[in-house]
């Protein structure tokens, strides 16, 4: 970020420049947020996928999927730049993105008092 | 870290979906939030970059200007896993980026949030009005004033709240970022006021005025 640290750097980055990681596309074709989750189908396209980024996405997407922020900081890419990766994957048949869940309302009491009550559950908290 | 034998062929994904919630954690540059991620968080806080221009939403013509997308914005995140006994949860803590340059992220970051934590300096509290205006109207949040290791009190929470006017219902209480316990109670205390708005309990005054006070600041 600009005013901290030294002003170079001797990291040289990706060696795959964001943009050419996505041929050049800007827009990713499915909307997605930062925290919308990712499964990986079950589908035979998910074992035939080709580049290193993509088999990553896979293997993060199973079970219970992952969001769009985790694969981009795992894959160490810009947000947007993945979530246009993952649209290609979608399109592909390799990945869905989670729908939203009912009861996932951030207004709804009973969603936040489940939170609430998981919160209080984990392991070192109990009992205070 | 995830789990990525669980499925080893490709099955299907799991029959009860895992449901997410979210989190923002705001506040000055550094004042803490990547701390109290990191205190709470089950994996090792990950950085995230959003491109400049893609200003938080999916709806942004790029085309044209991506020379410019060499600016990026970093922004720390973690996650805490919930089981309950209906299903499992993931609750994600989003860590703004500090400066003010970067708010235009904070909608996209905000998005589907159930509340936000504002951390609060008290050697830099003016740092804190623009996180408070910018929840004021759009979430319930709690006030944390982050206490640094050696510092000595220099406000009290309630001197903190008259400071940056925050609201009454608006829970305002001291923290210690790097740890676990503070940091989770910080997170209860949001749900509980979360809850408390949710169930109309309380209810959000309406910013009146946003005079600054920054005379002590």
């Amino acid at each position: 970020m600009a005013g901290e640290g030294p002003a170079w750097s001797t990291d040289p980055g990706p060696v795959v420049r964001p943009y050419a990681l996505t041929r050049g596309r800007t827009r990713p074709a499915h909307a997605m947020r930062m925290h919308s989750r990712l499964l990986t189908l079950p589908s035979p396209a998910a074992r035939q996928v080709v580049t290193p980024e993509a088999r990553r996405v896979v293997q993060l997407c199973r079970g219970h999927g992952c969001a769009v922020a985790e694969i981009a900081a795992t894959l160490g890419r810009p947000v947007h730049v993945t979530k246009i990766l993952l649209s290609d994957l979608i399109d592909s048949n390799v990945l869905m993105i989670q729908p939203a869940e009912d009861g996932a309302d951030p207004t709804d009491p009973n969603f936040l008092g489940e939170i609430l009550a998981g919160l209080r559950r984990l392991p070192d908290r109990a009992g205070t | 870290m995830p789990v990525y034998d669980d499925s080893p062929t490709g099955q299907a994904p799991e029959p009860a979906p895992t449901v997410d919630a979210k989190i923002v954690i705001a506040g000055g540059f550094g004042v803490g939030k990547t701390t109290l991620v990191k205190s709470v968080s089950e994996i090792t806080p990950l950085t995230t970059e959003e491109t400049l221009t893609s200003a938080g939403t999916e709806v942004d013509d790029l085309a044209g200007i991506e020379a410019k997308t060499a600016t990026t914005v970093a922004m720390d995140f973690g996650r805490i896993t919930l089981t309950t006994p209906r299903r499992q949860m993931v609750l994600y803590l989003y860590g703004t980026p500090g400066q003010e340059r970067f708010l235009f992220t904070w909608d996209d970051l905000s998005y589907g949030a159930i509340g936000a934590v504002v951390l609060v300096d008290t050697r830099r509290l003016a740092d804190a009005f623009v996180p408070v205006e910018f929840f004021e109207h759009r979430m319930p949040f709690v006030v944390a004033v982050n206490e640094f290791e050696g510092a000595l009190y220099r406000y009290h929470p309630e001197e903190v709240r008259t400071a940056l006017e925050i609201p009454p219902d608006v829970p305002v209480r001291a923290c210690d970022a790097r740890d676990r316990h503070s940091a989770a109670g910080v997170l209860e205390h949001l749900l509980m006021h979360a809850l408390a708005v949710a169930e109309g309990r309380t209810h959000r005054r309406s910013l009146t005025a946003t005079t600054a006070l920054g005379a002590r600041t």
